[in-house]
């Protein structure tokens, strides 16, 4: 039997976004699919892939993507990070298996009926992941999340910031970054400085 | 006040295994204890024991008593004593269902959660044996479960000095990302991953770059910080 390789890795998460979009996400590239739930927030949904010689692996991963929090931190420090705004960027992901962890692996041989398991990978996003990502989907569900998740870097302390300004609480994301700033200013001063600024300058401070 | 009495009450109950067992994992232990649970108990808590032959009848609790309890206990009353336990089993599909159960006690019972907060530990697989083992199994192996596999698989990082690098394992335990680089032999660590390793313990962050990395979750060409690097030596 042939060894699997990159032509049959690509083959298998075509199929994973066909299911996908059978199922009712939306295909906003060839690969690439989210569930629009209206407004600021999608379904993320991240297929990581392990190319072995024996077989392809995929590796589910499911959270929210928040349009305007992305938007509005990545431009901030646009004139330092060589970083756009992409929507296949998740704001806050997890692997599926935390919350199906009695789902089998998504492992696909050369034998594998590819077109029935990935149904049933998209069956699982629909079925786990969209819930999950829906009971995420707004600012003051994602507070504590990032927050966890700040002292990995990560981008998380700037979706923190961001989160907690455009969910109005203003006083704390300038608590939230000048208190970080102190920890790790390297990191976040490309952030911060602007950030700050502009709530200055909402304040009418400067 | 009350709750944190209670506490009190149950961590001196768990201070053997037997107390343990039936103040935390009640819900293992359904039907009436054997007459000889005392002395199973007894014999497991036991430091200093190097090997332990159980035989009795189906259903008298000796799966549980050998790969369940054992292990939280000792996890969870004698860290010190043991840094790192290792689980063993006679197949994948019981090494699978034993480290679930495991897990789930950890992460979701309520009153070891409450007693003994969020216990952070590191789990390490072994996915090139498992594959074998279940190569060998052929048809009849049970599959591996979701919740059980590594998270993101071959992502790459960019280190501090500026090499990229590709890791064969990510994962994320408590929102803290860390990463398993399997080598089988005496393979080495190519300098771009021998870098990662040394930025890892150094505390210094690394970026992760590529679609496979978004994939995961990553926020790629952000650096990032990674809690810990495993080289994990099957064979």
């Amino acid at each position: 039997m042939n060894p699997c390789d990159a032509a049959f890795k690509r083959e298998v998460r075509l199929r994973c976004y066909d299911a996908l979009e059978a199922e009712g996400f939306t295909r906003y590239r060839k690969e690439g699919a989210d569930w629009p739930f209206g407004g600021e927030f999608y379904c993320w949904v991240g297929l990581n892939s392990g190319l072995y010689k024996e077989y392809v692996q995929i590796n589910p991963f499911v959270g929210v993507h928040a349009a305007s929090l992305e938007q509005f931190w990545i431009s901030l420090i646009k004139d330092e990070y060589p970083k756009k705004y992409d929507r296949s960027h998740a704001t806050y992901a997890i692997h599926l298996g935390k919350i199906a962890p009695n789902e089998e692996i998504f492992r696909f041989t050369r034998e594998t009926d590819v077109a029935s398991e990935a149904k049933r990978l998209a069956r699982l996003y629909l079925e786990v992941g969209l819930p999950f990502a829906k009971s995420i989907a707004s600012y003051d569900a994602l507070i504590p999340l990032l927050m966890k998740r700040s002292e990995s870097l990560g981008a998380a302390p700037e979706k923190l910031a961001a989160c907690l300004y455009l969910a109005g609480r203003v006083d704390e994301a300038r608590f939230f970054v000048e208190s970080f700033m102190e920890k790790h200013r390297d990191y976040i001063a490309k952030f911060a400085v602007p950030f700050l600024a502009l709530l200055a300058r909402s304040e009418g401070v400067v | 006040m009350h709750c944190h009495r209670n506490s009190e009450i149950r961590r001196a109950a768990a201070k053997t295994l037997k107390g343990f067992c039936l103040t935390y994992l009640p819900h293992h232990f359904p039907a009436d204890l054997s007459d000889f649970f005392d002395e199973m108990a007894g014999a497991l808590e036991n430091h200093n024991l190097k090997r332990l032959e159980m035989i009795g009848f189906r259903g008298c609790a000796k799966s549980t008593m050998a790969s369940l309890a054992p292990v939280l206990w000792a996890a969870l009353e004698h860290p010190d004593k043991y840094p790192f336990i290792i689980m063993l089993a006679d197949t994948t599909a019981q090494a699978t269902i034993n480290m679930a159960a495991v897990q789930h006690e950890l992460r979701d019972d309520d009153l070891i959660l409450r007693d003994y907060g969020r216990l952070k530990y590191r789990r390490i697989d072994d996915p090139q044996q498992l594959n074998i083992a279940q190569g060998q199994a052929g048809e009849n192996s049970t599959e591996e479960l979701l919740g059980n596999s590594v998270a993101g698989t071959q992502v790459t990082f960019i280190t501090s000095t500026g090499a990229r690098t590709r890791i064969d394992f990510v994962t994320t335990i408590d929102e803290s990302f860390a990463v398993v680089e399997a080598k089988t032999g005496n393979a080495q660590l190519t300098s771009g991953q021998a870098q990662l390793q040394a930025d890892v313990n150094a505390g210094n962050p690394v970026t992760p770059v590529g679609q496979n990395a978004a994939a995961a979750g990553f926020d790629v060409g952000v650096p990032t910080l990674l809690d810990s690097f495993t080289i994990n030596r099957p064979f």
